[in-house]
């Protein structure tokens, strides 16, 4: 290795000398910054995202610490007078009225949040990190392992996906096993499992995708060369290329979470009622649309700033991993 | 004046030794996220008809962009001024609509990836005839077909009546340079910009397409501009040759005297790190220091950061393009008639 | 190519399969089919033509081989053959599904198309904008925004009995009877909004990307430096290579619509295949369940062959394989 230090020489030979110093100027270039002190400036840069992360932020404290912003639990029947105090208009107090069950219609978005939220961040957690895992074993073995995984993403993807979720949150009920595995039929842990379990196909797609064209590059030939092991390759080559696109994936996966927890307690096939959530308060109220609209505009409301916030979070992640990726 | 084929068709055949593409003065300016990159700063050029002009410079030097910014070829983040020339026409502020009878047609250009510079849903055939029948709308289909499978023969490929029908995927590398050229080539343009086609082949292949190119060169007397960073292939190739460093011209002259007499310090550095020229005894020698930043340009002459013979001037004033030494030399160097001779090999 | 069109088959199987199980441990046809109070006849046949005490594995091949066979027995729900509502079920879905699809994919098309051929205008932003808005618009909640629009809203603004649009009884008003072209398109709208708004921001947001990288591929500079008109460069090199993902992906789209209408077709009490499924479901209505299962996922694997077949059609590079 010393041989190349003797090479190189500064200057071409045979030519006069120069009397201006060139060391700093070699050092023109700015010192490079890590990809992902990079990736963070670029980051900075999309307004929308960062106005979304506060936002959501916002939303989460709201939620988390629900019990400073609001005096009433979810379930607390209130009384005014004597009187159960239901289907309230909005008012002083209550700020998006009062349901059937004359619980407040405030709180309930608050201790719902918490568990869309945590359904949404767990189920993305989850079904990303089983995924990945999936997903960069096809890719890097290939051969028979990636044939039955791929065939197993190919059986998945072809059952209607309500109806598996459906079918999925019913067994609980009627079969200990199932009971056992994914938990009490309709609560939260239930619903976080099935959701999670039919989430990591398309994970596992692209990382496999990822994973393929990361193999034929050189520097995982070089690694190999070095005495690197399979696993070590995988752990500290691949899978560090493919952060970008697993944290992307991640974020846009709690958005679709959310929705799609939403969607089934929305049918009331979700968590059930005594747990608010925000799809089954939509669900529960939507007989109330049209004389207390608030009752559904809320919970309504709350999903769809959520998932706005979580998607924008995901373009600007989108732009400051892979800015060529000519997104907004 | 507007321009279309009866204006061109108008102007005299160009003569040999005349320019038929002149550029004065170009500068190229991309916005970017991170504040404005000058890819090119000022460049003059000349190709001459019947010639094989090399541009030769490392990545950033503008080379590429130089040649896309004259056909109009690059995005709309780039701001384009100075000249260009086609033969008394200037191409520099046309709309795309006004530059396509130039382009495929008068002035060709082939690229350096013939995997990725080919659509790969299309037949070559159907590439190529779209080549043709964009400039001679008229021509019938088998006529046009016809020509396709005569190109395809001219640039060596083997078995035209069935490659014609194959796509880009089932053809070599080398094979689908041949094709690209055969594409650019059909409507005897003037002018073949040829952009590092060599760069992504093998070698043995790469001598099989710098061959054909001089052919091609030979037969049609088309004016040849070779872009390229490897100086072998410039011996090879090229009648005169244009060194560009940092968006402007370093040095231009004939091939002979670039090679046994430059008089750029920047050109001498080149022709040390080469290992012919290194001689049996030689070390490499590779020029200190990395291309600069094209968003923030070194003040002065570009190069002085790199330069083992930098003055003071050469930190504060660009040097002009200068004639010295050998006849239709230039060099852009304040202390070029600094610059000992020397022979290659010692 | 053929390879995976025959793995094809081995899904159909274990993926029914896998439905019918779950149905079967998620719901008890017997017990159901005597809460339905069906009579003892046709109670002893339904045993016998299932073999309630047959191991799982037999049941399912009776089942599967009675659906090819056409025989679908007698609905519990309907006391009817269940051919009929099923058929109906279908086509009412089929048609607001096509008739939605066909809406949304022209125009996220186009508007994907014009956004990436003119990036970062107006036109390009505000798409943008409006696509982040309707993905974040999932039918229930959209759905129920617009029913309040052109329900209570409407009416207490414009001083109407009768809502702007109708929202209720589904494929016709209660009060109609037969055939009604008119009738059945305006119950249409709303649902067909409510699927597309969310879906025409997916395909504006395909589209752009597909054609952005297309439109930065380098055959389309070649496709330019060999001095074709622009028009068709984007009509036979840009838009011709962004074809290829995108039929993929509507095909596969549109092999989801047999059973993928649940929620439209709940708020809307749209009779399609969704509210089929959800009212025979809540019944353990086997015999009317089990062609359900079949025709839908025979439809999901259809398309999705179909998907595969139409990519290899448009891209000759994976033709070989």
């Amino acid at each position: 290795m010393t041989d190349l230090q003797d090479l190189v020489t500064t200057g071409a030979p045979g030519l006069p000398g120069g009397d201006v110093s060139s060391s700093e100027s070699l050092g023109l270039e700015a010192k490079p910054l890590s990809p992902s002190r990079l990736a963070w400036r670029r980051f900075r840069r999309h307004k929308l995202a960062m106005l979304s992360s506060v936002i959501l932020i916002l939303i989460t404290v709201l939620c988390v610490f629900a019990p400073l912003f609001t005096k009433y639990g979810p379930n607390q029947l209130i009384r005014v007078n004597g009187v159960k105090f239901a289907l309230q208009h909005p008012q002083h107090g209550h700020w998006f009225g009062t349901n059937e069950r004359a619980n407040d219609m405030w709180s309930n978005v608050l201790y719902g949040g918490r568990v869309s939220l945590a359904v949404g961040i767990t189920v993305a957690l989850a079904s990303t990190a089983f995924g990945t895992v999936v997903g960069v074993l096809a890719g890097y073995y290939g051969g028979w392992l990636d044939d039955v995984l791929m065939r197993i993403t190919d059986l998945f993807l072809a059952i209607p996906f309500l109806i598996a979720l459906i079918l999925l949150t019913d067994l609980p009920a009627s079969q200990p096993w199932a009971q056992t595995i994914i938990g009490p039929s309709h609560s939260v842990r239930s619903i976080i499992f099935i959701i999670a379990i039919l989430f990591w196909m398309p994970v596992a797609r692209i990382l496999r995708g990822l994973v393929l064209s990361l193999k034929e590059k050189e520097f995982v030939e070089a690694a190999r060369a070095a005495g690197a092991s399979n696993a070590r390759i995988m752990l500290r080559h691949l899978v560090p290329n493919c952060t970008g696109q697993i944290i992307i994936n991640t974020t846009l996966a709690v958005a679709a979470a959310i929705v799609t927890e939403a969607a089934l307690s929305f049918l009331g096939k979700g968590v059930d009622i005594f747990t608010p959530t925000w799809g089954n308060l939509l669900g529960n109220n939507q007989g109330f649309l049209e004389s207390n609209p608030a009752l559904v505009l809320a919970p309504g409301f709350a999903i769809v700033i959520t998932v706005v916030c979580v998607n924008f979070i995901g373009d600007g992640l989108r732009d400051a991993f892979d800015p060529k990726q000519l997104s907004v | 004046m507007a321009i279309d084929a009866e204006t061109l068709e108008e102007q005299p055949e160009p003569a040999a030794g005349d320019a038929v593409l002149e550029i004065r003065n170009l500068e190229v300016t991309f916005k970017t996220e991170d504040g404005m990159v000058s890819a090119v700063r000022g460049l003059d050029l000349d190709v001459r008809a019947d010639e094989v002009l090399g541009i030769v410079g490392e990545s950033g030097s503008g080379k590429s962009v130089s040649m896309l910014a004259v056909l109009g070829l690059l995005p709309p983040t780039a701001t384009i001024t100075g000249s260009a020339k086609f033969r008394g026409l200037e191409l520099i502020g046309r709309k795309q609509k006004e530059l396509q009878p130039i382009r495929g047609a008068k002035i060709a250009m082939i690229f350096q990836d013939p995997l990725t510079a080919l659509n790969p849903v299309h037949r070559v055939g159907v590439q190529i005839i779209e080549a043709i029948k964009a400039h001679n709308p008229d021509m019938s289909n088998r006529d046009a077909y016809n020509r396709a499978l005569e190109l395809l023969e001219l640039v060596g490929i083997p078995r035209p009546r069935v490659r014609i029908d194959q796509y880009p995927h089932e053809y070599s590398g080398g094979m689908r340079q041949r094709a690209m050229i055969a594409m650019m080539m059909a409507n005897d343009p003037d002018v073949l910009i040829a952009d590092e086609p060599t760069t992504a082949l093998d070698v043995t292949i790469q001598a099989q397409i710098l061959e054909l190119i001089k052919n091609v060169q030979e037969r049609t007397h088309t004016a040849v501009v070779f872009i390229t960073h490897d100086l072998g292939v410039i011996a090879r190739i090229a009648d005169r040759v244009q060194v560009m460093y940092a968006g402007r011209t370093a040095e231009v002259g004939d091939v002979e005297t670039l090679f046994s007499g430059s008089k750029h310090p920047y050109t001498r550095g080149l022709l040390s790190s080469l290992p012919a020229l290194a001689g049996r005894t030689g070390k490499l020698q590779p020029i200190a220091g990395a291309p600069p930043s094209m968003l923030h340009p070194p003040p002065g002459c570009a190069f002085h950061p790199r330069c083992p013979m930098a003055q003071v001037l050469c930190t504060q004033e660009q040097p002009p393009l200068r004639a010295i030494g050998a006849p239709q030399q230039l060099s852009a160097c304040h202390f070029a008639d600094q610059v000992p001779d020397t022979r290659p090999g010692t | 190519m053929t390879r995976r069109v025959l793995w094809a088959i081995p899904v159909l199987i274990v993926g029914s399969f896998l439905m019918f199980a779950a149905l079967h441990m998620t719901t008890d046809p017997v017990a159901a089919a005597r809460h339905n109070n069906v009579t003892p006849d046709a109670l002893i046949r339904f045993k016998h033509d299932l073999g309630v005490d047959r191991p799982l594995l037999v049941q399912y091949w009776t089942a599967v081989s009675n659906f090819f066979r056409g025989n679908w027995g007698t609905s519990f729900t309907s006391q009817g053959p269940v051919w009929p509502q099923l058929r109906t079920a279908l086509a009412n879905t089929l048609v607001l599904g096509i008739v939605a699809g066909v809406f949304y994919v022209t125009i996220g098309v186009i508007f994907g198309m014009i956004s990436a051929v003119k990036q970062y205008s107006w036109f390009d932003h505000a798409t943008t904008g409006l696509s982040f808005i309707g993905l974040s618009l999932p039918p229930f909640v959209f759905g129920l925004l617009l029913i309040l629009l052109v329900g209570a809203f409407y009416e207490k603004t414009f001083h109407s009995s009768t809502p702007l649009l109708p929202f209720v009884g589904g494929v016709y008003s209660p009060t109609t009877h037969g055939f009604n072209l008119w009738d059945r398109a305006r119950h249409l709208i709303l649902p067909v909004l409510v699927l597309s708004v969310q879906e025409i921001a997916i395909y504006s947001r395909y589209m752009r990307t597909g054609m952005l990288e297309t439109i930065n591929s380098d055959y389309i500079r070649t496709a330019r430096a060999k001095g074709i008109s622009e028009r068709r460069v984007i009509s036979h090199h840009i838009f011709r290579n962004a074809l290829i993902p995108l039929t993929t992906f509507t095909a596969i789209d549109f092999g989801a619509l047999a059973g993928g209408l649940i929620i439209t077709e709940q708020i809307f009490g749209y009779q399609g295949m969704g509210l089929y499924f959800i009212d025979r479901y809540s019944n353990a209505d086997y015999p009317a369940l089990i062609p359900w299962i079949m025709i839908v996922i025979i439809f999901v694997v259809v398309f999705n062959v179909l998907a595969d077949l139409s990519y290899a059609w448009l891209d000759p590079r994976i033709r070989l394989d």
